[in-house]
């Protein structure tokens, strides 16, 4: 009986979330399932003054356009880091200018057919700004 | 309350938990609503774990959606369910609710920790469907696994760790290969018997997640305790 009632509710709950889709508490699951052409990804990074470091070393920028930025016409599996990383330097604009040349861009990652996996920067838009 | 009753009750606080994070982080909302929330939350998981399991589980329920439904809207529509929004407590508590209405009064307690369990076997076996109808075995391929683990690289031991592997490409396939399988088995959960051993494999799972991929969710690892416990 307890086999029965455990196999008819993971049959139902399952049925249901495949016919729902991502209504919480149902869900299809399908967290990193789309993985076909994944050969790149990219992700916002910050170059100060010549140097890479992550955008949330930035403790103040200057006023920047950050569409250039956004996520959608890039490939990223970390969409919630780069909208927190985007959110992070609308949050630490400052009037500036500040001491240091700031580069905003992606870091692109790649892998080839043989799995070899490369690395650089893209620079999308330039600002002044300092490090924390 | 029992060990496994006052688990999930615990579970149920991390469920909601989250997306109150989420809305202090992410939407500014105030330390006062997101503090009431949490008190009221809490309180409807003691009422469910102290003998009164239908109306602490339906108010746990409807506040763990609120809080699911305030996050969703602090974010452009879609973002946040099609970046994987999953709740597993409520979710098994939803199998629970639901067997306390339908089924004989001294019957239901029993029973509703197996529709729980039979709920959490069917969240690990649509993981694994997801991949196999999208990929099939191909999915386990290890370039774009590769490229999801240097992606999480970066400064640090766990980061060079990553890197370590992300730079191997016969154990990124082979990981691949056994995470999708271990989630395959998840579906064996709903046979009693089998919980603590499927149990164990689906924690190394989450812990797995944890150290290469940077997800951690204590509510996954103690929903599939609770269910795997003895009653």
């Amino acid at each position: 009986m307890e086999t029965l009632v455990a196999a008819v509710a993971a049959l139902i709950y399952g049925a249901l979330c495949l016919l729902l889709g991502e209504r919480t508490p149902f869900s299809r699951f399908g967290m990193y399932a789309r993985l076909q052409g994944y050969t790149q990804a990219a992700r916002p990074w910050a170059r100060v003054e010549g140097q890479l470091c992550a955008i949330s070393a930035l403790a103040a920028v200057a006023p920047v356009d950050l569409d250039p930025l956004r996520p959608g016409p890039y490939p990223c599996s970390q969409t919630w880091a780069a909208l927190r990383d985007l959110r992070w330097i609308e949050s630490h604009v400052g009037p500036g200018p500040f001491a240091d040349r700031v580069e905003l861009g992606l870091l692109w990652w790649s892998v080839d057919d043989q799995g070899r996996l490369c690395q650089r920067f893209e620079p999308r838009c330039a600002t002044t700004g300092r490090r924390a | 309350m029992s060990l496994r009753e006052g688990l999930f009750a615990l579970a149920l606080l991390f469920a909601g938990l989250r997306p109150a994070v989420a809305l202090r982080r992410d939407a500014g909302l105030g330390a006062g609503p997101i503090g009431a929330f949490i008190a009221l939350l809490a309180l409807a998981a003691l009422l469910f774990a102290s003998g009164w399991p239908r109306l602490g589980g339906s108010a746990a329920l409807a506040l763990i959606l609120l809080a699911r439904r305030r996050q969703f809207a602090a974010w452009p529509a879609g973002t946040v369910e099609r970046l994987g929004a999953y709740d597993p407590a409520a979710a098994a508590l939803l199998g629970h609710l639901v067997v306390w209405m339908l089924a004989p009064a001294d019957r239901a307690p029993a029973l509703a920790w197996e529709a729980g369990s039979g709920v959490v076997a069917a969240t690990y076996g649509l993981a694994a469907l997801a991949k196999l109808r999208e990929m099939g075995l191909g999915w386990a391929d290890p370039r774009a696994h590769a490229l999801l683990l240097i992606e999480r690289s970066g400064p640090g031991v766990i980061g060079a760790l990553r890197a370590g592997v992300a730079h191997r490409p016969a154990l990124v396939g082979a990981l691949a290969r056994l995470a999708l399988l271990v989630e395959l088995c998840g579906l064996l959960f709903v046979w009693p018997e089998a919980r603590p051993a499927v149990a164990l494999a689906l924690l190394g799972l989450h812990a797995g997640f944890a150290l290469l991929y940077g997800y951690w969710h204590p509510e996954w690892a103690l929903v599939l305790l609770v269910h795997a416990l003895p009653p």
